[in-house]
């Protein structure tokens, strides 16, 4: 039978509209109920409701996911801990608990699954809502995490999400808007099989305020240059916006790029024989450089000067 | 700022969450149209416990980035099309476009979607820790506008992805009722349809996805499909484009019909004394402010407060 110890919440017994709220015990009492359920009590909770409702076909479907759930070494597992070792996959499908089989895991999700789909409403039908809410604690321990940890996914999907496109974000000029754009049909540029946005997107500029580094015989110089790259967000906590800081930003980008002939601001980067080189992009913070017979260390920030533009 | 859900202690078994649509909403925004909910329910306005998804902040982080506007004129181009009304198919395309911005980006589709999943799982969990029965929890939603298209998304998606642990069958997640107020569904189907590869990530795009738009739902093991929702309603008006009606000309191409849906009303809204498909436009021309979302007054056909007044009555027997 199950070990399950009635608390004071969950003999309730007022009318429908008019349960009085959980105080903060009753919450604490329901949150230790929950991290106590296991394997067992859920494998334990079906056997009863299936022996009490007594319908042939769920009995052979219980039975059948049950049995998937027999080594006595799992039983004991928390439900609460095997969400939460889930989790810490960031790869949907590659999420694994060292103590159990890919068959055993299933079975736990399908058991729970199974007692929400056929049996919570035709047991109240038959036993009673407290009678089924007391039978029911390791479904809802199991569901109230898996929806917490649900939760914690989506809000740490909304962080990426801000910091690709919130105020800290870089700005897009309108080749990158149409670029992004068009991109969004790659599998690698749009939302990632979790839900999460891409961390990619495609940057192109034109880029009049680069600066090149001095060095003997020439003097330092502004550079105007068309760029095309790669930038990369970074999700890890603690990096990006004003709580990162120059040390720690929240995207990276790297490319390539070509300058005109000669050195100057406002110029077309495709005047006389263009120069090649490439870039890296530490959050705001770039360095360049460019080939050939007169190469340059270039050094610049990002910034729009005009909006949509460059 | 990081966006969180709303979080509250439930009273009774009862909560409804609102979901507004284009607006410059923040937390503490749309107080006359919580009023007038409230008062809609009448003396169950005080065990009910109403949230409101707040999603403004995304879709401004969106617009800032993107430059919505040159993206959107190409689906504007294709509404102007539809409405196929020399006199105000194209200013009414232009003045309603707003809506059809969540086709062109994917990834922001996601994110709304992801932060009403969000509010809806805060509150599921406000509603275990407040000691509610999940047989007797009864969750509705009222949206309106762009929120309906959310709301068709967000709940077609929760139904299919087991990852929210949001599905009707499987985690027992069904809404007792979802009321569309002038739902855009529709219309964005249809547009969306027209503009056909012009639109990202169609895998995650329930609006145009099967034959015909449906209500949420999952198969179960043991056979038969267990709906997302019980009552499915679909209020529109006989002025508004927005709901698929142009100067009481009802288009199919544009007017939400859902099978099995346990109610479709349409407003006369002869009363808002719009006598014409020019002042019709006037009247929507009249809403739209510089730099800011539309503001549709209680005289305008597409009023969110103007749907809940007119259906008092009905809302209080519906939500209560």
């Amino acid at each position: 039978m199950l070990a399950i110890t009635a608390v004071a919440f969950m003999a309730s017994t007022a009318p429908l509209g008019a349960q009085p709220p959980a105080d903060s015990s009753a919450r604490a009492a329901l949150a230790t109920r929950f991290a106590r359920q296991t394997i067992d009590s859920l494998v334990r909770a079906l056997a009863t409701a299936d022996s009490l409702l007594n319908l042939p076909l769920l009995h052979a479907k219980v039975q059948d996911v049950s049995s998937r759930l027999t080594r006595p070494e799992i039983a004991a597992q928390p439900l609460q801990a095997l969400v939460a070792e889930r989790a810490r996959f960031s790869d949907v499908a590659r999420r694994r608990v060292r103590a159990l089989t890919a068959a055993e895991a299933a079975a736990i999700d399908t058991l729970a699954a199974l007692a929400e789909q056929s049996v919570r409403r035709p047991l109240a039908g038959a036993v009673g809502a407290t009678r089924t809410r007391e039978l029911f604690v390791p479904v809802d321990a199991f569901n109230s995490a898996r929806r917490q940890q649900s939760l914690a996914e989506s809000l740490e999907r909304l962080r990426r999400f801000e910091r690709k496109y919130g105020p800290d974000a870089p700005t897009r000029n309108i080749a990158e808007v149409g670029l992004n754009y068009a991109a969004q049909w790659l599998p690698v540029f749009g939302p990632r099989p979790d839900e999460s946005p891409s961390r990619l997107e495609l940057s192109a500029a034109y880029v009049p305020t680069w600066i090149s580094m001095p060095r003997k015989g020439t003097r330092s110089d502004a550079v105007s240059v068309a760029e095309a790259g790669l930038r990369v967000y970074i999700w890890r906590p603690g990096w990006g916006g004003q709580e990162g800081g120059v040390l720690r930003p929240g995207h990276v980008t790297v490319g390539a790029l070509v300058a005109g002939e000669g050195d100057g601001a406002l110029e077309s980067p495709f005047r006389g024989r263009s120069r090649l080189g490439g870039y890296v992009a530490w959050g705001n913070a770039k360095v360049g450089f460019i080939g050939g017979r007169d190469s340059r260390i270039l050094v610049t920030r990002k910034v729009q000067l005009i909006p949509w533009t460059f | 700022m990081p966006w969180n859900p709303q979080s509250q202690e439930w009273t009774s078994n009862r909560a409804i969450l609102l979901v507004h649509g284009i607006g410059n909403a923040a937390p503490g925004d749309y107080k006359e149209l919580l009023d007038r909910v409230k008062a809609a329910l009448g003396p169950a306005a005080h065990d009910t416990v109403i949230y409101q998804l707040w999603y403004d902040q995304i879709n401004d982080w969106v617009k800032n980035k993107l430059q919505v506007g040159s993206l959107l004129q190409q689906a504007v181009d294709t509404l102007s099309t539809s409405i196929n009304d020399p006199e105000i198919g194209e200013t009414m395309a232009e003045v309603i476009g707003d809506v059809l911005w969540p086709v062109l980006v994917a990834e922001a589709r996601a994110a709304v979607r992801d932060a009403f999943l969000a509010q809806v799982k805060r509150m599921l969990l406000d509603a275990e820790a407040s000691n509610i029965d999940p047989l007797d929890r009864k969750i509705s939603i009222i949206c309106h506008s762009l929120g309906c298209f959310h709301t068709y998304e967000a709940l077609h998606h929760a139904a299919v992805m087991g990852t929210h642990a949001l599905r009707p069958g499987s985690e027992g997640v069904v809404f007792e009722n979802v009321i569309f107020m002038a739902s855009p569904v529709q219309l964005i189907r249809t547009v969306a349809d027209r503009m056909g590869p012009l639109v990202p990530n169609r895998r995650w795009l329930y609006s145009v996805k099967g034959d015909a738009l449906s209500i949420p739902n999952e198969p179960l093991m043991l056979g038969g499909v267990t709906n997302s929702v019980n009552r499915w309603i679909s209020i529109t008006g006989s002025l508004d484009p927005v709901g698929g009606h142009f100067f009481r000309r009802r288009a199919d191409w544009g007017y939400m019909n859902v099978n099995g849906q346990f109610a479709a009303l349409v407003d006369d809204q002869q009363l808002l004394g719009i006598d014409s498909p020019a002042a019709l436009l006037d009247t929507f021309l009249a809403s739209r402010r510089p730099d800011a979302p539309p503001l549709y007054g209680m005289s305008n056909p597409h009023s969110w407060e103007g749907y809940v007044d007119r259906h008092a009555e009905k809302l209080r027997e519906w939500l209560t």
